[in-house]
């Protein structure tokens, strides 16, 4: 009896479900709509990966004293990447920074903390003011290395006349002449329409914490950097893993270095 | 799994967007027939099979194990369909369309569809459809969760073992709602039979 009863079940789910039309029209409709979610959805993760640089790089260069240009002031920085435009060969990564740059940019394949080169981008950085008005554009050349730890470095040219006031750096030392400003600095990456509690939006106010839009999930993080200028290129070392400041340092050193 | 597919799921899993397309086109159709039923209405299925392959796509070089792409996508299927039926509780909008009456000639046709007992006289008969159409209709009538359960186990003959990988619960919730829905089913059709004998016998009478 209750076999039967469940065969009837079963035949009558089966058919529900199968008697469901579906066409090739519905079909091809949807994955259209997947492949351009899809595109969006790139650019919007290699958006958010760059994000993080760039927010850091903003507060490096800007915070404390936000970056001026003209009238202007500097509220975001804003680029994209796509992942198919990574360029994975280090030589012409080189060669396409220097030409993005005007000159040449130092790079290195490898880090004595056990990283090597894994991908690199060209781009360009958009500045816009508080209102989102696009106010220059400068390029950018980054560096993803993988290894024990994931570093990012970005080497970018800044925008002619733009002006960076005096700030003060948790660590702040001198190879060869050239000052090494470091910080470490607690993140938190919502999605596009999430709130942050007031918590945490006193907490950024206060300037204790940087709030940065874009990714699936709330996520916290702490980044450290280490910025120099050299040759009127500006140099960036981040990381959110377990590499400390002095360590950054060091690497940093490493570039300095390079011939 | 046979070995052509095999291939194609290593391929789209390397990064082989003309078998990603392959796929999808293989499993849309099922797919879609799943989210409709766990769902309850097109818009939202498709919206759930969009949002599905999307995932499948961003994450194919995560599928370990080619072999297991079914219970893969069907987790990410239902996990999908389960949160934005969440997301819908949440912001109040009404979460169930009546499936089988939006379904052109579906729903007149069902009974007729299932094969019916040849040894049945004629009340037997008009009652057995009567049956499988009510079992359709109190099967819409759960929560998502039980239809979930029913449609894995019932539809695609899936074991509380793989139902609980997908659903990401544990074995004995799946047991539990198993035998809940079909407790509640087994009492809805049980009233709607005795309501339907009274009625079919005072209209013979």
């Amino acid at each position: 009896m209750k076999d039967e009863w469940e065969k009837k079940l079963k035949k009558a789910i089966e058919y529900q479900v199968s008697a469901v039309s579906f066409s090739e029209e519905d079909s091809r409709r949807i994955l259209e709509k997947v492949h351009d979610n899809v595109g969006e959805r790139k650019k919007m993760m290699n958006g958010s990966k760059k994000r993080i640089v760039i927010a850091a790089a903003a507060m490096v260069a800007a915070a404390g004293s936000i970056t001026a240009i003209g009238a202007g002031r500097i509220a975001f920085l804003s680029s994209s990447t796509y992942r198919d435009q990574a360029i994975r060969d280090f030589d012409q990564l080189k060669a396409e920074g220097e030409k993005a740059l005007g000159q040449i940019p130092k790079l290195k394949e490898s880090l004595g903390g056990g990283q090597t080169f894994s991908e690199g981008y060209v781009s360009q950085v958009n500045a816009m003011d508080d209102s989102g008005n696009l106010v220059g554009t400068y390029p950018e050349v980054s560096i993803i290395y993988d290894g024990t730890a994931e570093i990012n470095m970005s080497v970018s040219k800044p925008l002619e006349g733009a002006e960076n006031g005096v700030q003060a750096h948790q660590v702040t030392e001198t190879y060869q002449g050239i000052v090494l400003e470091g910080d470490e600095v607690d993140y938190l990456f919502l999605p596009p329409d999430a709130t942050p509690s007031a918590e945490d939006q006193k907490l950024e106010e206060e300037g204790k914490l940087m709030i940065s839009y874009g990714t699936d999930q709330e996520e916290r993080k702490v980044f450290k950097n280490v910025s120099w200028e050299e040759d009127g290129l500006h140099y960036l070392l981040l990381t959110d893993q377990d590499v400390t400041l002095s360590q950054l340092m060091d690497m940093a050193g490493e570039i300095i270095d390079v011939q | 799994m046979d070995l052509e597919k095999r291939e194609l799921m290593i391929k789209m899993k390397n990064g082989d967007d003309q078998a990603f397309d392959e796929v999808y086109r293989s499993y849309s159709g099922k797919l879609y027939r799943m989210a409709l039923f766990i769902t309850g209405n097109r818009s939202d299925s498709e919206d759930v099979l969009q949002e599905t392959f999307v995932k499948c796509y961003l994450h194919r070089g995560e599928l370990k194990d080619p072999e297991r792409f079914e219970s893969w996508i069907y987790q990410i299927l239902v996990r999908t369909a389960w949160k934005m039926e969440k997301k819908k509780k949440n912001t109040g909008e009404v979460s169930f369309e009546e499936m089988l009456e939006t379904d052109e000639g579906r729903s007149s046709s069902l009974g007729q569809r299932l094969s019916a007992d040849d040894s049945m006289g004629p009340l037997e008969s008009v009652l057995q459809k009567e049956v499988s159409r009510e079992i359709c209709d109190a099967v819409n009538r759960l929560d998502i969760r039980y239809r979930t359960v029913i449609l894995l186990y019932y539809y695609n003959g899936l074991g509380i073992r793989e139902i609980s990988q997908v659903t990401g619960v544990f074995q004995g919730t799946v047991k539990s709602r198993l035998n809940k829905a079909r407790k509640l089913l087994r009492e809805s059709l049980d009233h709607h039979e005795e309501d339907s004998r009274k009625g079919l016998k005072e209209a013979v009478l």
